[in-house]
């Protein structure tokens, strides 16, 4: 039986796409209300620390080659223990899938599909999601390389044209960079950001080559983490930090502000909730499969295509639930707390003892 | 079991048709283009909406080549805020009221007078109005929609970008300033005149509040003052009007410190009519002259303009990104000491005189 496999490219699109995720929606108002003008500041420390975490989530991938996870943790936290990290791991990853519907739906439901109700777009999506993961990895991974395409086009034209409605001056003054305000819970949403490092935990098995995986990891996590800045930017230049966060979806409203006349649909913010619906698409496949891939390393004997077919029916009763943005703040805050223990603080752990252990001889 | 799955998939993909269910036919819309809102004598807001008139739509026409005008029908309301209007009219006619086409917001000078704030709210969060929709002014917005038979939807859609003087103010625009003494927007002001949109020049506000207002000539120099949007824009180099000018290119240079601005203007222009014979012979002198003309023309709408508190230059901005003392700006800017400088460059012509 040969192992899927997937190649440099698109893991370098999995990884940007999960990168990027629903930051864009509504980090820019948390950041802006807390941080002004300084946001940027905690984006470009989130950025420093995710590309550490996939430097230590390479590294412990390479010393466990042909293993995910779920499986080289015993060696670090024993049995017992790696079992709670593994089930914590496909809670959370279930959470993610969940948490980035909800966010979606959130900025759906007010900017274009006001009078739809949430189960006919659940009924649409899911089952896309569920027919790519019975077709396994690898096709999988060729549609998000197929989309990634799409999605670079997008990327360009949803930013550079608000660009033309920019004042950089508003970023100014520059003053301590709000680094008084980035203390406590606004250091917490660091977490929250660039998660799509935590993926590799999973999918490093069915790489092709781990030639410059670090590099095509950096590289990719870069880019998102420019979208990202783009998107708390953008508003802020346009609008300025007072009015900028008075809304609840600044990065789309700075996108009303620009008109295309020549173009059929006229306005470009009319594109953006249908770049979020593939984004959507690609995260909840992710999600799902990483879930998968948790809940079958404990328990070997349920079959991946019968755990992914549960688990996407279970997120699709969840999803019927429309969130408010309260309770999406909530989720986001929480589920930042957990990213930390899981892929932060355990990791690190791990890859400091890996440093000082002996292997033992054979 | 196969064939039982197919089924049940086809059967729960079947709920996807209630897409249908809420759909709203097109006669039971009211489509508008325009609001215009005003205050009456009794202190009562009064709205004015702008409707497509779909009567003589209906059915279409085979005759592709001829070209149906368009007709508006006007809807008035009186009450104490916007959602009451709409309420109203909407009981009135019937049917919904869809928001997503409308083109321009025009308010009336005497509600503009009392502040635009309480009114704005409602404009800029509601999801079916476009935030670039464009924000006018006018003496009397009922009159304006009444005369007008689409002009100003034509104008606010495309036409506005084949009108040299006119630099846009849009929805967003105004609601970013409504509440700040920083910059002074300013919104622009139409008038009917013998069945025509005229635009008449720009009004200022002081935050949401109307202090002032340019005439035509003024509100052309407010284009250079402004430094944007002053391309093929006409002025006179001369009190008495003897030599009309077509502007080129503006490039604004702002030297600031915390007690003075210094302004400097590089124009390029070209001559298009002149009174003098051979203005190109004695050019220096020409620009010499327009140079100081211009500089005190520019002075004074500057100075009109601080005396009241209103930064039409947006330097309180500067001076915030700056870090300085912006407190009370409204009271700093009328003592602040502003100068300029006009470098004016009469290009060579192109056409046949010298």
């Amino acid at each position: 039986m040969s192992y899927p496999r997937i190649s440099a490219t698109e893991w370098f699109v999995i990884l940007t796409v999960s990168s990027i995720a629903m930051g864009p929606i509504r980090f820019p108002a948390y950041l802006a209300k807390q941080m002004d003008q300084h946001g940027w500041v905690l984006l470009l420390a989130a950025l420093s620390i995710s590309l550490w975490n996939t430097y230590i989530a390479v590294a412990l991938s390479r010393k466990h080659s042909g293993e995910s996870i779920t499986e080289w943790s015993r060696h670090y936290l024993g049995k017992p223990l790696a079992a709670v990290y593994t089930l914590c791991i496909a809670i959370y990853f279930f959470v993610w899938g969940m948490l980035t519907f909800a966010e979606h739906w959130l900025l759906t439901s007010y900017s274009t599909l006001k009078e739809t109700p949430v189960y006919l777009i659940v009924l649409l999506m899911l089952p896309v999601v569920l027919y790519m993961l019975l077709q396994g990895l690898e096709a999988w991974a060729r549609l998000f390389l197929l989309l990634g395409y799409v999605l670079v086009i997008w990327l360009i034209v949803i930013n550079l044209p608000q660009l033309v409605n920019s004042d950089f001056s508003n970023l100014l003054p520059l003053g301590n960079f709000g680094i008084d305000k980035m203390a406590g819970m606004n250091a917490l949403t660091i977490f929250y950001l660039f998660k799509g490092f935590a993926v590799l935990y999973f999918l490093y098995p069915y790489l092709k080559t781990e030639k410059r995986l670090f590099g095509l990891s950096a590289l990719a996590t870069g880019v998102a983490g420019m979208e990202l800045l783009f998107a708390f930017l953008l508003p802020l230049t346009v609008f300025g930090a007072k009015t900028a966060k008075t809304f609840t979806f600044p990065y789309q409203e700075s996108m009303e502000t620009v008109p295309f006349y020549l173009l059929p649909f006229e306005k470009l913010s009319f594109i953006a909730p249908l770049f979020f619906v593939l984004v959507t698409i690609m995260i909840l496949i992710v999600s799902i499969s990483c879930c998968t891939q948790a809940i079958c390393s404990l328990f070997p004997r349920l079959r991946e295509k019968t755990v992914s077919t549960l688990i996407t029916i279970m997120m699709g009763l969840t999803l019927l639930q429309s969130l408010s943005v309260h309770d999406v703040d909530f989720l986001v805050l929480s589920t930042a707390i957990v990213f930390g223990i899981l892929f932060f603080l355990v990791p690190n752990y791990m890859w400091m003892v890996s440093l000082f252990k002996k292997e033992n001889p054979a | 079991m196969k064939r039982l799955l197919r089924v049940l998939t086809a059967l729960l993909l079947s709920l996807g048709l209630t897409s249908c269910m809420d759909i709203t036919e097109i006669r039971e819309q009211a489509f508008i283009v325009g609001f215009g809102l005003d205050r009456t004598d009794t202190g009562e807001l009064e709205i004015n909406l702008m409707e497509i008139d779909m009567s003589g739509s209906g059915g279409g026409s085979e005759d592709s080549s001829k070209t149906q005008e368009q007709k508006f029908l006007i809807r008035t309301a009186r009450g104490a805020d916007i959602p009451e209007c709409l309420r109203k009219i909407r009981m009135r006619l019937q049917k919904q009221l869809s928001l997503d086409k409308v083109t321009f917001v025009v308010f009336g000078e005497k509600l503009a007078r009392s502040g635009i704030s309480p009114y704005l709210d409602f404009l800029v969060r509601s999801p079916y109005i476009d935030q670039t929709v464009h924000v006018l002014i006018t003496p009397d917005p009922k009159e304006l929609l009444r005369k007008d038979q689409g002009s100003l939807n034509r104008f606010a859609s495309k036409g506005h970008a084949f009108v040299p003087a006119y630099i846009p103010t849009r929805l967003w625009q105004v609601n970013k300033y409504a509440t700040s003494s920083f910059k002074s927007i300013h919104l622009n002001r139409f008038k009917m005149i013998e069945g025509e949109l005229n635009f008449e020049g720009e009004s200022f506000l002081l935050k949401d509040k109307l202090v002032t207002q340019l005439d035509g000539i003024e509100s052309r120099l407010f284009n250079i003052l402004y430094g944007k949007d002053s391309q093929q824009v006409i002025l006179y180099l001369d009190p008495e009007h003897q030599t009309s000018v077509q502007i080129g290119s503006v490039r604004r240079k702002i030297s600031l410190t915390p007690e003075r601005v210094h302004l400097v203007y590089r124009i390029q222009c070209e001559i298009l009519e002149s009174k003098e014979k051979s203005p190109y012979s004695n050019i220096l002198a020409l620009e010499e002259k327009a140079n100081r003309y211009w500089e005190k023309e520019l002075t004074r709408i500057i100075n009109r303009t601080k005396a009241k508190g209103l930064d039409i230059l947006g330097l309180g901005e500067k001076f915030q990104s700056r870090g300085w003392d912006t407190s009370d700006w409204e009271e700093k800017i009328k003592k602040l000491d502003v100068s300029l400088e006009v470098k004016l460059d009469i290009l060579s012509p192109a056409g046949k005189r010298d």
